[in-house]
């Protein structure tokens, strides 16, 4: 178990992390084409408020930036992590 | 009426085909383009042209496609360009291939030994020579099978196109399906139509992935 867990699994995640949280990112980024099924996400807010205000552009710049902010904010936040959990020197 | 489902729609369906592979091409051949721009630059000396590709690079990797097809969509028409969902999808999905490409090149830039370009300088080439000659036909073997992986993923990012109302092949389903009201016939006929282009692609990614790395090996 002991094994497992500092010798395997820590150096695979340490490797696999930054794939995964960029994974992670662009599945929320891909997650506004729920909007076409009509449900109810960021995109599909932004949608709802287009077609009370007919301003479309200004919208959906708005609803972009929100979306950028957003995986800015999680590559900071997962960034943060790594930094916190695989620096070297090895700590457990 | 409801129009039953027959061999007519099922053609209009495959014949909206040809729009998908026109987008994904074009799509390719500008994001390739751009790409080969935006890894150049990013791999630079100068800062400041590297610091604007990262920017580039941030805003069209974090931000939906959805999103920059509407803004392409709308902002034309701000610009005072008439409405042309070709033209718009185009713009969008040829900046967001840019930015993805420009990366999994940057990468492959990057992967080669920095010793190359370093005896390239000692024998007196410039940049654009050392580009031409050393660094970028190796960097080009390390960087088809990314490509060619990146080349599926465009082609069905393509469907997003039918949001803002270019009849390719998604929105050719959508058409059909309002008029048959057969919604799963419709939409599985189509999902498998994305599979036939993008099995095929995926497999010759995976070879090509084994072949060059059988070629790599020192």
């Amino acid at each position: 178990m002991q094994i497992f867990r500092y010798v395997i699994l820590k150096p695979a995640l340490r490797t696999v992390y930054p794939a995964l949280t960029s994974q992670f990112i662009f599945l929320m980024l891909t997650s506004s084409v729920v909007s076409v099924i009509s449900a109810t996400d960021l995109a599909a807010a932004g949608n709802d408020v287009q077609s009370e205000t007919f301003a479309s552009f200004e919208v959906y710049l708005v609803v972009t930036a929100m979306y950028l902010v957003m995986s800015s904010a999680l590559s900071g936040f997962f960034s943060a992590i790594q930094r916190m959990a695989f620096r070297y020197p090895l700590s457990r | 009426m409801i129009r039953p489902f027959g061999w007519n729609e099922f053609e209009l369906i495959l014949f909206a085909v040809r729009w998908t592979i026109v987008l994904a091409v074009m799509a390719f051949v500008g994001g390739g383009i751009g790409g080969l721009i935006v890894a150049l630059l990013r791999t630079s000396d100068s800062r400041v042209l590297r610091v604007a590709t990262i920017v580039f690079i941030r805003v069209f990797q974090g931000t939906p496609l959805l999103m920059q097809l509407f803004l392409a969509y709308f902002g034309m028409t701000i610009l005072g360009f008439s409405v042309n969902p070709l033209v718009a999808a185009m713009v969008a999905l040829t900046a967001h291939a840019s930015a993805y490409l420009g990366e999994i090149w940057r990468g492959c830039i990057e992967a080669v030994p920095s010793g190359q370009s370093e005896a390239a300088t000692a024998l007196g080439l410039r940049y654009f020579n050392r580009m031409r000659c050393v660094v970028l036909p190796q960097a080009a073997r390390i960087a088809v099978p990314p490509t060619v992986g990146f080349l599926v993923q465009l082609l069905k990012e393509t469907s997003l196109a039918s949001i803002i109302g270019f009849v390719e092949l998604t929105r050719q389903a959508q058409i059909i399906d309002s008029v048959t009201f057969r919604p799963f016939l419709v939409f599985s006929i189509v999902a498998a139509i994305y599979f036939a282009m993008c099995w095929p692609l995926s497999l010759a990614a995976r070879r090509l992935e084994r072949k060059f790395a059988q070629a790599t090996v020192r």
